[in-house]
């Protein structure tokens, strides 16, 4: 009986989602503002500081300044904080973004191979800037503290009452926290959400692109075999709740400019696309999903071939589902789209070559050595023609 | 008192026992060396060598792993990888890539460069200067590497890999570039150039 009043107890707290611990009253950052030297949130901007200093020369990060500057101008396009927050992205392929409290802002490169245009990556980082403008981590931080002593108390009175405060029980509070706390971060999602799109319809893009965004990842998660989130949505709000209540935001304006920007962001990561999709195929996620991140990104007409091509190079280079055919057939279909690829002629004959086509293959090595005379790797492609 | 004194004796064996030098580096010295009984290799200087039975590579060392390296791995088969053990530096096993002994030298570059990047030995990874290149007369592939890993720490390096009996066998060499590149890559390319089977 008693296990019984604690757990209703339990319940009846978890039933009340208005933050706790002065989360509340958090008011939001003024440009340029730093907070108090002895406060709460100075400890975590200083955490925060020790991490940025490690990024900064992580191997991992990109370090293009072109781009940087390009994200960074999209940041100040879209809000008064752009002195505030610095821009740094991450050679990481998979979907992700996030807002550190001191001001850092990362962008993994998945992301960036992801979103169409600007206006899509405007979405993105403008609902970044909002969790700054909002001290969403001080909030959450707060909150997750005051839940934590909470439950810390119920589970002292737990084993008061007779239940063993570390066992099951213990077990029962904590995903109960666990569902407090992500319940309060959705609510956070949302008011980044709302701010992101304000700011992006201010700056003059096109707000119909940010749903887009979460209607491309909900379709990739669909076709992966990970049906599960990716680290972006962990405590995010579900994506199609998302996308409704972009929609709905959208109707409130009146005098709203289309701009997509599609070829300032093409132009921008051109250097890096080869590596981005070659590291998206190391993911060895299953075919049809990169397949139609793929098909997103090539989607001009005057691409097709590099989609044709790129999709053979899922098919030679998948683990599991390796299919010489298949890739053998989307060469060709790039060489009818476009036959001065190099590339696809080397791949072309070194797939046939495995396949004793012995004739073909060297036709399309030669190819290969006429349109690409000076490539690094002509001599060995002689080698497999000899 | 005689019993006392051979318990006494044999705990004390057992103690200085367990005072053995860690076995798992081993000082190798100038001249002709075996390497786990695959190929012998000429060495003209002294390096320190790293073996555990868990590990399906060797490697050599003068300063330190993360400074400088020779790595030497053992030969794999279908469906085999080079980091076959469950390092604390790799990650979703299933995705490990796996050798095919039907590869191209670009597929066993490729190979190379995915088994690294898995293993987060380095987070970032660009090989130039790819070459065909002999193995103890066997026909095989050459190509030089320059990467990144998480701390930021540049490397370079070569990696040579040959298949013989439709095994593959790979080693490389890396190092800081900052020093001990230039310091070591003339010793490296001499000891790897005189590799010969068993």
């Amino acid at each position: 009986m008693k296990k019984l009043l604690l757990i209703f107890l339990i319940f009846i707290l978890n039933s009340c989602q208005t933050p706790l611990g002065g989360a509340k009253d958090v008011k939001n950052i003024e440009p340029e503002e730093r907070p108090n030297i002895e406060s709460i949130e100075a400890g975590l901007w200083m955490q925060m500081d020790n991490y940025e200093e490690k990024l900064k020369t992580s191997g991992s990060r990109l370090k293009d300044k072109n781009l940087d500057k390009y994200l960074k101008d999209i940041l100040c396009n879209l809000t008064e904080y752009c002195q505030d927050i610095r821009v740094y992205v991450q050679d990481i392929p998979y979907f992700n973004a996030f807002m550190a409290p001191n001001g850092m802002m990362v962008v993994w490169t998945g992301l960036l191979l992801r979103v169409g245009n600007e206006a899509q990556l405007a979405a993105v980082i403008g609902h970044e800037a909002g969790h700054y403008i909002r001290r969403h981590s001080l909030k959450a931080w707060l909150d997750a503290k005051t839940r934590t002593d909470l439950m810390a108390i119920l589970s002292i009175g737990l084993a008061v009452g007779g239940v063993p405060g570390g066992g099951d029980i213990f077990n029962i509070s904590q995903l109960l926290q666990a569902g407090i706390m992500a319940k309060h971060s959705r609510d956070n999602e949302r008011e980044a959400d709302e701010i992101g799109l304000d700011s992006l319809i201010k700056a003059g893009y096109d707000p119909d692109e940010a749903p887009k965004v979460w209607e491309n990842i909900i379709k990739e998660m669909e076709l992966g075999e990970n049906k599960n989130p990716p680290a972006f949505f962990a405590s995010h709000p579900n994506p199609k709740e998302r996308i409704k209540n972009l929609k709905e935001q959208t109707k409130k304006y009146s005098d709203i400019k289309r701009n997509h920007n599609k070829e300032n962001l093409k132009n921008i990561i051109s250097p890096h696309t080869k590596n981005w999709i070659k590291n998206e195929i190391r993911t060895n996620n299953k075919i049809e999903q990169t397949s139609f991140i793929f098909s997103n990104f090539f989607d001009n007409k005057e691409d097709s071939h590099l989609l044709k091509f790129y999709q053979g190079e899922i098919y030679r280079l998948k683990k599991e589902e390796k299919n010489n055919e298949k890739a053998i057939e989307l060469y060709k279909e790039s060489i009818e789209e476009n036959d001065n690829f190099p590339d696809v002629y080397r791949e072309l004959g070194l797939l046939l070559l495995k396949e004793e086509k012995k004739d073909e293959a060297r036709k399309n090595l030669e190819k290969y050595v006429t349109l690409a005379p000076n490539a690094k790797d002509v001599e060995i492609v002689k080698s497999y023609i000899k | 008192m005689k019993k006392i004194n051979n318990i006494l004796f044999i705990v004390l064996i057992l103690f200085l026992s367990s005072c053995q030098a860690n076995k798992m580096f081993i000082l190798v010295e100038p001249g002709r060396i075996e390497i786990d009984k695959i190929y012998s290799i000429e060495n003209n200087s002294i390096w320190s060598q790293f073996q555990q039975k868990e590990y399906n590579f060797i490697f050599w060392t003068v300063n330190g792993y993360s400074l400088e390296r020779i790595v030497f791995f053992r030969p794999i088969g279908d469906n085999e990888s080079l980091y076959d053990h469950n390092s604390f530096f790799s990650r979703e096993s299933e995705k490990r890539p796996t050798y095919n002994s039907n590869m191209n030298k670009f597929e066993i570059k490729e190979f190379f460069e995915n088994c690294i990047l898995w293993s987060k030995r380095l987070v970032k990874i660009n090989s130039s200067n790819f070459k065909n290149y002999k193995i103890d007369n066997i026909d095989g592939l050459t190509f030089d590497i320059e990467g990144q890993n998480e701390l930021g720490l540049i490397y370079k390096g070569f990696v040579i890999a040959c298949i013989k009996d439709k095994k593959l066998y790979l080693a490389y060499f890396i190092a800081s570039s900052m020093e001990f590149f230039d310091k070591y890559q003339k010793d490296a390319k001499t000891i790897l150039n005189s590799i010969k089977f068993l």
